[in-house]
């Protein structure tokens, strides 16, 4: 967000080049100065320009006109009229009166007004005389206009320069009846841009602004507004109803942030600019997740989660990603036990995060599967937290000593999240097949990987197999993903049919949508096509269902083995729609970027099925 | 065939006198004895060390110094020591069969050592107790309540552990279950112990129900009778602590009416009151002096085994009230071998072990009234305790025990 560039085109020709083009009559061009007394015409009509003053790429003109006079200026952003009690005084009729903000595309002492009176058409030849002090000076006595004619007037580097001079401290007088507000967190993002958490408070018509150190304005009409209870309970008696939306949340882009910096709370009114409060930004946090765990435990409301997403930090976050990837380093510490395949079948790829007695309990079983000890399949852990390195590398070969199932370990250096860490097992394995598998997944009869990886090798149209998986009771956790459009959210979510119930198929193959990753077999040469996974996503989920979208456009069918029964320990939860808590923004926001990325995919998908 | 046998205890009777030790020890001993036995080598787990190493406490009696890293799935504290020490050691005797009498204090990685060495080493295993199915100590008791537990689904137990997940307690199982697949075959010295393993998920025909073993020694004559006196003398025998039910019992004497209080005298041979918490000490305490001053209680305190039958030979009865389901108490053999009827709570191994009207009396358990009711009727009737010492039939001896183990394999 959002600077005011959206101008930045040149605007088609106006009907006032267009009139002049045509006139009949052209009287020779007058050359007008700001200041000077009003230029008279016949039955005392006027045109008068009070200021003229170019700044960088604008140029602001304030002036009236007598009644009767049709006036033309080029090249307008905005224009606001306004009403001059002076000029009527002084003229005895009714007059026009205007601040007008016309785009400046080359440099020039001047620009051409025209107008027509009386049938006939004037050009004028307008000096750029005031400056931009002056102008400064002369601005707050039409603060009423610049509320409109702000986001104009910040395009312009000198003229945001001159108005951050303007602005006066607030008195306590304007603070308690007029204008309150409080930055409560300003956090930078180096060359992207700062995100501001606060409220503020206004009497009357307005705005809020706030101002950088480098005579930046962002306008917090951009920032989402939502109420602040503990602000109304104290604002309420002076403030009245507009007490009850003092919150407001916004990200806004600003590729010059640096790490640090003042920020200016400013109010905008009639009665002046104040800066309302000032506060030193401080970095914000860098990692994707560090941000999450900060930005998704705001007390912004819920159920605009998404209308955040799209319109305030959704893109930061897509930026934290990205740049927290371009850091991951390029070699990793790699480690196995003897007896290592060396021309395995499949690969069975299992990221470790948080705990690690899950290899041990996995090898159990692993060690009762003999294509896990005879060379069919390489096992790969990849471990995605630096908490486990040491503990597993001491381990490991301990562990190979007791069950004799040879297993090679990838640390990547730096925690890659769920999808970098598969990408990364992926790039350190060999077989064809590759079969993703969570660590609190176990198998309950062996011959499990070697079933699904035939199943995925026996038709070319399958893009990916996955299995029954249970909860410990003996439940269904998964027997293939559902589409299923929440419309309270207005996103797509991955839901498990037949989840915690006791179900038996039919048929031992089912087409469904899509399958989870805990367990699911792959083509290598297709994730080679795809690029892997997609490491876009917070934390784990929804990458699975990206994947299998990737993979129907690719093959077509996504498969559930329903014969090949896993024990999946996940804890059953419902993300309740009202709760606020970490884990379900998380939810909220991969399903957000998930739907932005396949939201109309899938109602096809939905639409060829009905 | 000669065999040459390992046994392995969780503890060596020079330092633990618990049941399961003993039964271990006094089975290595008696097959030690044996013709058709080529050698027999007898490991204990040793100490709360777990500096892994083994070393020799008489000829052919080794400790181990191993721990298990707690109870939850019993993985030896030093693995290293397992995958060295002790196979070194297994390698060694070269066993043709293991008999393993614990798991805990070893490390269920043992089994698969021993099978890694050698697969047709035969391993079996005596499951003493129910610390595989019941992380509460084994003891199938629910941990608050102290509620008799009828069985184990990963959600009953997180609701006796709380801070343990359902799936936690879903992994222990598996766990456990993975190594005692590599075992051959499984003895519990109780049909009570096998029923609970068979319901947690043991094949029936992978467990064979063989009674410890006992002393061959005579039954003692029956306690002689002065003129007018009956067969009041009853006593308790074990540790005091909340599952053993003393504290039910001296409930039930406070409600023997006063006329009644002549047919009852009831020693308790106790120890480890002091180990309890302080709550358990006060109770048994205030319940304990006043009827120790109405004659109805004697505090005799603990016993060693060689007292045992110097004790027994004053008293009439045994008492076994304990409010879990214990699983095969010794002190009952011991007391069939000393030719004394037993009264017990009517669950578990002690229903088992004592026939209701044969050579003994159930009650229910933690039933205070029919404890007291059943003092007074048994210490009234002169002629049912001569019926149930008639009916007593003398337990199996130690090489009975071990005889029954040879023809597993």
């Amino acid at each position: 967000m959002k600077k005011h560039n959206n101008l930045s085109t040149r605007p088609k020709q106006t009907v006032a080049q267009a009139d002049r083009n045509n006139s009949k009559v052209t009287t020779t061009i007058t050359e007008l100065t700001p200041i000077s007394e009003p230029l008279k015409f016949s039955k005392d009509l006027y045109i008068k320009i009070d200021h003229a003053t170019l700044f960088d790429n604008i140029a602001v003109i304030v002036g009236w006109s007598s009644e009767g006079v049709s006036l033309n200026i080029p090249d307008v952003i905005a224009n606001e009229s306004i009403s001059r009690p002076d000029a009527c005084f002084a003229t005895g009729k009714a007059v026009n009166g205007f601040i007008t903000v016309i785009r400046i595309y080359a440099s020039t002492p001047t620009f051409l007004l025209d107008a027509e009176i009386e049938g006939e058409s004037y050009n004028f030849q307008v000096r750029f005389g005031t400056t931009a002090s002056e102008l400064a000076t002369a601005l707050p006595c039409y603060m009423e206009f610049k509320n409109k004619l702000m986001p104009y007037f910040v395009q312009s580097r000198l003229l945001s320069q001159y108005l951050a001079g303007t602005c006066t401290p607030v008195s306590q007088a304007v603070r308690t009846t007029h204008a309150s507000g409080h930055l409560d967190i300003v956090h930078a993002f180096p060359d992207y841009g700062f995100v501001a958490y606060g409220w503020a408070l206004k009497s009357t018509n307005g705005s809020f602004w706030l101002l950088t150190e480098t005579n930046e304005w962002f306008s917090l009409d951009d920032a989402m507004w939502f109420s602040r209870p503990d602000v109304a309970e104290v604002f309420a008696d002076s403030f009245g109803a507009r007490a009850s939306e003092a919150g407001f949340f916004g990200c806004f882009k600003n590729l010059g942030t640096s790490s640090s910096g003042s920020i200016r709370l400013v109010s905008l009114s009639d009665k002046g600019l104040f800066s309302v409060h000032e506060m030193t930004s401080a970095i914000g946090p860098q990692t994707p997740l560090s941000y999450a765990r900060w930005a998704f435990s705001l007390s912004i409301p819920s159920s605009r989660f998404f209308e955040r997403m799209d319109l305030q930090d959704g893109a930061l976050i897509d930026n934290l990603i990205a740049k927290n990837r371009a850091n991951y380093p390029n070699a990793a510490d790699i480690w196995q036990t003897k007896g290592m395949a060396t021309r395995p079948e499949i690969s069975v790829i299992v990221p470790l995060y948080g705990r690690s007695d899950f290899v041990e309990y996995q090898l159990t079983k692993f060690s009762q599967d003999v294509e896990f000890t005879n060379g069919k399949i390489e096992l790969i852990y990849v471990v995605d937290d630096p908490l486990l390195v040491n503990g597993l590398q001491q381990t490991c070969h301990q562990l190979m000593e007791l069950y004799k199932v040879p297993m090679k370990f990838v640390w990547g250096k730096i925690n890659r999240g769920y999808s970098g860490a598969n990408n990364l097992g992926i790039a350190n394995s060999s077989a064809d097949n590759i079969i993703l598998l969570n660590s609190d997944v176990f198998p309950l009869e062996p011959g499990w990987a070697g079933k699904i990886a035939a199943n995925l090798n026996s038709d070319n149209s399958i893009g990916a197999v996955g299995a029954k998986l249970l909860y410990a009771d003996g439940s269904i956790q998964h027997l293939g993903m559902k589409f299923d459009f929440a419309p309270e959210w207005g996103v797509w979510l991955n839901k498990h049919p037949g989840q915690g119930l006791d179900i038996s198929t039919h048929s031992s193959l089912l087409d469904v949508e899509a399958a989870t990753g805990a367990c699911l077999a792959v083509r290598r040469a297709d994730m080679e096509i795809l690029g892997g996974m997609d490491e876009g996503f917070l934390i784990g989920d929804f990458e699975d269902s990206d994947l299998c979208l990737k993979l129907r456009e690719l093959r077509g069918r996504i498969v559930v083995n329903a014969e090949t029964k896993l024990v999946h320990l996940e804890r059953q939860s419902f993300n309740q729609l009202g709760s606020n808590d970490f884990r379900t923004n998380v939810v909220k926001y991969n399903a957000w970027r998930h739907s932005r990325i396949w939201a109309k995919k899938i109602s096809a998908l939905k639409e060829k099925q009905s | 065939m000669n065999h040459r046998i390992l046994i392995i205890a969780h503890a060596h009777p020079d330092f633990s006198m618990g049941g399961a030790e003993m039964a271990a020890y006094q089975f290595y001993k008696a097959a030690a004895a044996r013709s058709d036995v080529e050698s027999a080598t007898f490991l204990a787990a040793h100490g709360r060390f777990s500096s892994g190493s083994i070393r020799l406490r008489r000829e052919n009696e080794y400790l181990w110094e191993q721990n298990t890293s707690g109870s939850f799935q019993f993985q030896g504290s030093n693995r290293h020591a397992t995958l060295t020490a002790f196979r070194a050691l297994i390698e060694h005797i070269r066993p043709t069969i293991v008999y393993m009498h614990h798991y805990i204090f070893l490390g269920l990685e043992c089994l698969r050592v021993i099978k890694d060495v050698d697969p047709s080493i035969k391993i079996i295993v005596t499951l003493h107790e129910m610390l595989a199915i019941c992380n509460n100590n084994g003891q199938m008791v629910k941990t608050e309540s102290l509620r008799l537990c009828e069985r184990e689904t990963p959600e009953d137990c997180h609701r006796c552990f709380s801070h343990a997940t359902p799936e936690s307690f879903w992994l222990r199982k598996q766990f456990i279950m993975s190594y005692f697949d590599l075992v051959d075959h499984f003895v519990t010295p109780s049909t009570f112990l096998k029923d609970r393993y068979v319901a947690w998920g043991i094949a029936s025909d992978r467990i064979t129900m063989i009674e410890n073993g006992q002393s061959s020694m005579a039954p003692l004559p029956p306690r002689t009778l002065l003129a007018n006196q009956k067969r009041s003398r009853f006593a308790f025998f074990g540790q005091v602590n909340p599952y053993k039910g003393v504290d039910i019992l001296l409930e039930a004497l406070t409600l023997i009416q006063k006329q009644d209080q002549k047919y009852v005298s009831v020693e308790i041979h106790g120890a480890n009151l002091e180990h309890q918490s302080l709550e358990f000490q006060k109770k048994i305490n205030e319940l304990r002096e006043p009827l120790e001053g109405s004659g109805l209680l004697r505090w005799v305190g603990p016993y060693t085994r060689e007292d045992l039958p110097k004790r027994m030979e004053r008293i009439d009865w045994l008492l076994v009230p304990s409010v879990w389901w214990e699983n095969s108490p010794m002190v009952i053999q011991e007391a069939f071998a000393l030719g004394r009827p037993v009264i017990c709570s009517g669950i578990g191994g002690m229903a088992e072990k004592v026939r209701h009207g044969v050579d003994g009396w159930h009650v229910q358990a933690k039933n205070r009234h029919e404890w007291a009711d059943t003092l007074v009727q048994l210490g009234r009737d002169v002629d049912i305790w001569d019926k149930l010492h008639e009916g007593i039939q003398k337990p199996i001896t130690y090489n009975d025990c071990v005889t029954a183990h040879f023809e597993l394999c």
